[in-house]
């Protein structure tokens, strides 16, 4: 395989249509058997399938560019650990508030992204500032 | 008339035009939302003031949501999410001040060219629009998701999956035909469908910072860091490169109208539209400039739709798009019925909003503009990994905000992780925006075409209407595989 990030894409977006097809045949259909509300979905899911299999063949002919190269150095923990800051704010956010979870995720953003602790504490402080004055104060929205 | 001149009507522009600048340019904060939460304030006003305020509002928050784009790659409405890219490059090349004088005075222009229309117009137009039925809509639908797949400067099959994930996305929900859910998961907050404005922070916004968190690769400012000349860079080049490209911004305003007038189409499609054609030329001619006019066939169409979206409205009562939904909402309120009587019995009120789109467009719109682009200015040059710390913050409160609901915190997140996974892959995002936005329309008007003509699939061509609807995807699924096969050409001969 010439394209082996195509070749995953290709793999994942047929078992994306496969799933979609399979997961739409559990909804109804309309009267005298017309199609109901599976139908785009399922039309969807041919697509991607159509989709997957053209980029699959291309990936092993390798006639499409490679789009991305990695010239940098990855890291996956910096990236999980981005994630998984941002998905844990609807858990805390109930606990301990909004100001102090909006806080500390974007300490933890600052932190992860190379920034020196002092910097990154300023910034994530002004950052709260700035979101609590322009949202709560200014424009009325609850947070 | 008069009251529109008397020193409460003059307020009430200004303060609405403050007021759409500051919605705008927050990522998550809409036009459609500043309008709403203005309700209430309208509520007490006279009409011949609100109006015209929710006109100043919309008008200065369309162009605002440029500035989230130049600044951050985060558009702060969907109509900015068409030329983003573009957008972000020519902020950071040329500097901000260039790139949101070519965004505003575009705008300026095209609400101008909108509004002349509305002026004129308002009535043939809304005849031609009370022709529409499901299957001009379904076909107004297929046109723009084929334009989409060639306005990408990628691979066209990339670009058509991107669509199909978008289109996916937004069948999500209750579906339309039956009022089955689909694709919830057993999950209560996915009954009511993603809500693409979450959806746009996440791919655009937290994967920006999802891709800088993983690559560690530092955004350069290449443009000069000390401005001369500003008002120059805002004001007259981009009014000297409007001149230049006098059809282009001809063509894109009038494209503008023709969506926006469309019921439920507006701004957002407009631009969308447009910037699909300019990108499809953007193959033929390919030169430096290129990502101006494309910023410039987006901004011009999306006011002129802002403005023949109340063509509609005004005419028929129906809305063009969610702003003017809101404004029958006011008619409503203050006992004024919409339709052909409108224009006999209250004059006055209606060239009160004509006066209103002139002045915001000619007035409001160079003048909060050249303001937004100076705190863009400053903003821009902040170091992008500490923009980014903030840019998280503003992401997670954005889509919160929306519906207060700290589900879709975890939505956008999602989105932004699959955003970052598309990107890794060379798949473009702005066709899974598009997807999302005219999926439903697509598939709504399917239905009730089919059913209506009892699953006669021939009924799809037999409309005048409809069949020149098609002939025109054919000839943009014709022509962008042509100029494509032609650029593909010149660039393995480079």
């Amino acid at each position: 395989m010439k394209n082996a990030s195509d070749g995953i894409s290709a793999l994942i977006l047929c078992l994306l249509g496969l799933g979609i097809w399979w997961q739409s045949g559990s909804f109804p259909s309309l009267e005298e058997g017309y199609p109901g509300p599976s139908l785009f979905p399922r039309l969807i899911a041919v697509g991607l399938l159509l989709g997957g299999a053209w980029i699959g063949v291309k990936s092993v002919q390798g006639s499409e560019k490679i789009t991305k190269e990695l010239k940098e150095s990855p890291s996956l923990l910096k990236l999980g650990g981005g994630v998984i800051l941002v998905a844990a704010y609807p858990i805390l956010q109930p606990l301990i508030g909004f100001m102090l979870t909006l806080g500390l995720v974007c300490l933890g953003v600052a932190l992860l992204l190379g920034i020196k602790p002092w910097i990154a504490l300023v910034s994530a402080l002004g950052t709260v500032l700035f979101i609590f004055v322009t949202f709560e104060m200014l424009l009325g929205v609850s947070l | 008339m008069s009251v529109l001149l008397s020193w409460e009507g003059i307020l009430a522009l200004l303060l609405g035009g403050f007021y759409g600048a500051v919605f705008g340019a927050i990522p998550g904060l809409t036009a459609t939302l500043a309008v709403a939460l203005f309700i209430p304030v309208a509520f007490f006003l006279d009409p011949i003031i609100a109006l015209p305020a929710i006109i100043a509002i919309s008008s200065v928050a369309i162009y605002a949501g440029d500035v989230g784009s130049a600044v951050a790659r985060i558009p702060g409405t969907p109509a900015s999410a068409a030329y983003l890219s573009e957008l972000h490059r020519v902020a950071r090349k040329k500097g901000p001040f260039y790139g949101l004088g070519i965004s505003a005075m575009g705008s300026a222009v095209g609400g101008i060219i909108g509004t002349v229309l509305l002026i004129f117009s308002a009535t043939t137009i809304a005849t031609l629009a009370r022709q529409f039925s499901s299957f001009e809509y379904f076909w107004i639908a297929v046109l723009g998701l084929a334009a989409g797949i060639f306005a990408s400067g990628g691979s066209p099959i990339k670009a058509f999956v991107s669509l199909l994930l978008g289109l996916l996305l937004s069948t999500v929900g209750i579906d339309p035909t039956l009022g089955h859910p689909r694709f919830h998961f057993g999950s209560p907050d996915l009954l009511g469908g993603l809500n693409y404005i979450v959806a746009m922070i996440g791919l655009f916004g937290f994967s920006e910072v999802l891709e800088h968190l993983f690559s560690n690769k530092e955004e350069k400012y290449e443009a000069p860091q000390k401005v001369e000349g500003a008002a120059r860079q805002f004001y007259l080049q981009p009014l000297l490169l409007i001149v230049r490209e006098k059809w282009l911004v001809l063509r894109s305003s009038i494209l503008g109208v023709f969506v926006g007038f469309l019921p439920g189409a507006g701004a957002d499609i407009g631009a969308w539209v447009s910037t699909s054609f300019q990108q499809m030329r953007k193959k033929e001619e390919e030169e430096a400039e290129e990502d101006d006019r494309i910023i410039l066939a987006g901004t011009s169409s999306n006011n002129s739709a802002v403005a023949s979206a109340w063509i509609p409205a005004l005419s028929l009562g129906l809305p063009g798009d969610t702003v003017t939904a809101i404004v029958l909402g006011v008619f409503l309120m203050k006992g004024i019925t919409p339709g052909p009587l409108l224009f006999e019995q209250q004059p006055d009120l209606l060239w009160s909003l004509y006066l209103t789109f002139l002045l915001a467009n000619l007035v409001l719109l160079p003048f909060y503009g050249f303001l937004t682009a100076r705190m863009a200015a400053f903003l821009i040059k902040v170091p992008f990994k500490l923009l980014l710390s903030f840019i998280t913050g503003l992401c997670i409160v954005g889509a919160f905000a929306i519906n207060n609901s700290v589900f879709d915190v975890w939505i956008m997140a999602g989105m932004g992780v699959v955003a970052f996974l598309l990107r890794r892959g060379g798949f473009p995002l702005a066709q899974v925006v598009l997807g999302m936005v005219l999926g439903p329309i697509m598939e709504q008007n399917f239905m009730v075409s089919a059913i209506k003509s009892k699953w006669d699939l021939m009924s799809f061509f037999e409309r005048p209407l409809a069949l020149g609807l098609m002939v025109g995807t054919l000839a943009i699924i014709f022509l962008g595989l042509r100029f494509r096969r032609r650029f593909v050409k010149s660039s393995s001969n480079q």
